[in-house]
């Protein structure tokens, strides 16, 4: 197993970011913000030739980029779609994405699309589908294909291996790097019953590029990866321990709905910071357990007993608790609608 | 009558089952007993647990229905955000009623979500109440000729045009990249903008109204039109020369046409130009 490294300079650890959304637009031109690092729903900006390129052009020359994509779907038995590759290379070539990365999942079959992440039935078919798939994105995009751990609500009797397995198979076959999303661990372990820990362990150690933070709603039963509050206190104590086993590497706050102030935000991130600093450091230094120093005193056990700890509890949940990701991001309404119609020039 | 799976599902089975199940309207308990979900995988609902694992605390049933309550709840928020005029003047219900319905009609097929409306104002055409349907129709229209404009192609890269003194009658004038002329039997834009100011405006009645759709500095601006700047601006727009162009716009006033139709005309194209609707002359 290799050792996490104290350094959060690698080449690649970008530091610690937030997912760029169109409410913030304004903010970041105004105030540019010192934020480490942004990261894109690449489909947002795929296509646009209007404000939202215009935005992440300014955007680019002034912080690292990353792209993050949801409609890849790697994991489908649909051929790939190459005219979407090749939206995808012009757009990373444009913005100097350090990264691209997607999702572990399919979201469409036969020519239809779901815009969900739908988790795959895990088993040496699909795995060797996947494998042949990652192979061929990897050359065509020629750069490496990041690939993040969806959050997900069924499991299939027609599967063999554990994610954990599926995963740590893959990236060995393909050289692929993970996106560690912390929050649909934590998230899965519930709708699963599974440890959360045991997740992180069997994942190989030295493949992460990236984490994920993000909160969920907790509605009991079940956990919903809404992307709409705080990280909670038990994915908080998760990815310190992920820090210590996996290393550190770049870490990105997501907030895709119920979006507050792009400070809020980037003080997430900033927690986000400490929490693997001081995780780094216990494992450095004792080399034991990961004992997580977090900036905020946490009540949380991790794992999968961790109940209601900090998530959007069910009385305040909304009504209808959609997953990540509800990637359209609107325009901005004043860009969008004209704030002023000006007077027609009529005839006499 | 449903059988049970005899072998492991292929990739392919599997997906397009699981997405006919989650994607159809009546929900996942009625799709899985539909004809098209059965044909890709015939598994019922007492069954369902050899495909679908029961969790700790849901059933297989409950777990796929997420997916379900998600597909709906995701691409109607989309529809709502693209569309927040139309759904104001049609309400609530009937506004999500009509798009369920789209979504039925034409599921999405790519892979972005500015594409998910392509086809409404299609649909709604062919689908709406006659006595809802040209308005509903115009305001689809408008609203997503905004989005077009928003997120297409723009004149902002582009060095601003000094229009000559005099304009010669074979002077062809090109419009601002994707800048769109619409003519509606509704007016639709004057109701727009009193959504867009806060007001609740009561649906119009039926009035001709003619708009030109322009983004500058990313914003896009509308512009009410009279029939006669219409015509000529759809001339110059179709590559006419101006003299074609003042051709049209004489035939759009009939048997009235202005004694200062000329200076009235020089005004026009002082203030076109001065907002940016020409690139080009030639």
């Amino acid at each position: 197993m290799q050792e996490p490294s104290a350094c959060l300079c690698r080449p690649t650890h970008l530091g610690f970011g937030v997912g760029l959304r169109t409410v913030h637009f304004a903010d970041i031109l105004r105030t540019w913000p010192p934020i480490d690092w942004l990261e894109i729903i690449s489909e947002n900006f795929l296509d646009s030739q209007g404000r939202p390129r215009y935005v992440l052009s300014q955007i680019a020359e002034r912080y690292p980029v990353v792209m993050h994509g949801v409609s890849l779907s790697i994991g489908s038995a649909d051929p790939l779609d190459f005219d979407y590759l090749a939206r995808l290379r012009r757009l990373a070539d444009a913005v100097h994405a350090r990264w691209v990365s997607d999702h572990l999942c399919w979201t469409g079959v036969a020519g239809r699309t779901s815009h969900d992440l739908l988790p795959l039935p895990l088993n040496e078919d699909s795995l060797r589908h996947v494998i042949q798939r990652v192979r061929i994105v990897q050359d065509f995009l020629e750069r490496p294909l990041v690939l993040e751990n969806p959050s997900s609500y069924v499991t299939f009797a027609a599967s063999t291996l554990s994610e954990w397995e599926f995963i740590s198979r893959l990236v060995e076959a393909t050289g692929c790097e993970l996106l560690v999303d912390v929050n649909n661990i934590y998230v899965s372990s519930r709708n699963h019953g599974f440890d959360p820990r045991d997740y992180l362990a069997g994942l190989p150690a030295g493949c992460v590029r990236q984490y994920h933070l993000a909160g969920h709603t907790d509605l009991i039963t079940h956990c919903i990866d809404t992307h709409d509050a705080h990280v909670t206190d038990a994915v908080w104590d998760l990815y310190a321990q992920a820090v210590a086993r996996l290393g550190p590497a770049a870490t990105l706050i997501e907030w895709d709905a119920r979006i507050p102030p792009l400070a809020v935000v980037h003080q997430e991130a900033l927690r986000a910071q400490a929490v693997a600093k001081a995780a780094a450091d216990a494992s450095l230094e004792r080399h034991a357990q990961p004992v997580h120093k977090a900036p905020r005193p946490s009540a949380a056990v991790p794992g999968a007993s961790a109940v209601g700890t900090g998530s959007t509890p069910p009385d305040r949940a909304p009504l209808t608790a959609v997953p990540h990701p509800a990637h359209w991001v609107a325009a901005e309404a004043d860009a969008r609608a004209c704030p002023a119609l000006p007077a027609a020039e009529t005839p006499a | 009558m449903s059988t049970q799976p005899k072998a492991p599902p292929t990739l392919f089975a599997l997906q397009r089952w699981m997405l006919a199940a989650i994607t159809d309207p009546q929900g996942v308990a009625d799709a899985l007993a539909a004809k098209c979900t059965q044909q890709q995988l015939p598994v019922a609902l007492e069954t369902l647990e050899q495909v679908i694992l029961r969790g700790p605390q849901q059933t297989a049933l409950q777990r796929l229905a997420i997916y379900h309550t998600a597909y709906f709840a995701r691409l109607l928020e989309v529809l709502r955000g693209l569309f927040p005029c139309l759904r104001y003047a049609v309400g609530d219900e009937v506004f999500d009623a009509w798009m369920v319905g789209y979504l039925q009609t034409h599921p999405p097929c790519s892979y972005t979500l500015a594409r998910l409306a392509d086809r409404l104002p299609e649909y709604l055409q062919t689908t709406c109440p006659a006595e809802w349907g040209r308005f509903a129709v115009e305001l689809a229209q408008l609203e997503q000729a905004i989005d077009r404009v928003f997120d297409g192609p723009g004149p902002e890269t582009l060095p601003p045009l000094m229009l000559p003194d005099r304009l010669g009658g074979d002077l062809r004038l090109r419009l601002a990249p994707g800048m769109e002329l619409h003519a509606f039997h509704f007016p639709v834009s004057r109701y727009y903008s009193a959504f867009r100011q806060g007001h609740h405006p009561d649906w119009p009645a039926e009035e001709p109204q003619w708009v030109a759709l322009l983004r500058r500095d990313y914003v896009v601006r509308r512009y009410e039109l009279a029939q006669p700047q219409y015509a000529l601006l759809k001339e110059l727009a179709g590559g006419g020369t101006l003299d074609n162009a003042l051709q049209a716009a004489v035939a759009a006033y009939g048997q009235h046409v202005p004694d200062d139709l000329p200076a009235q005309v020089h005004h026009w194209f002082a203030f076109w130009a001065s907002q940016g609707m020409f690139v080009a002359a030639e």
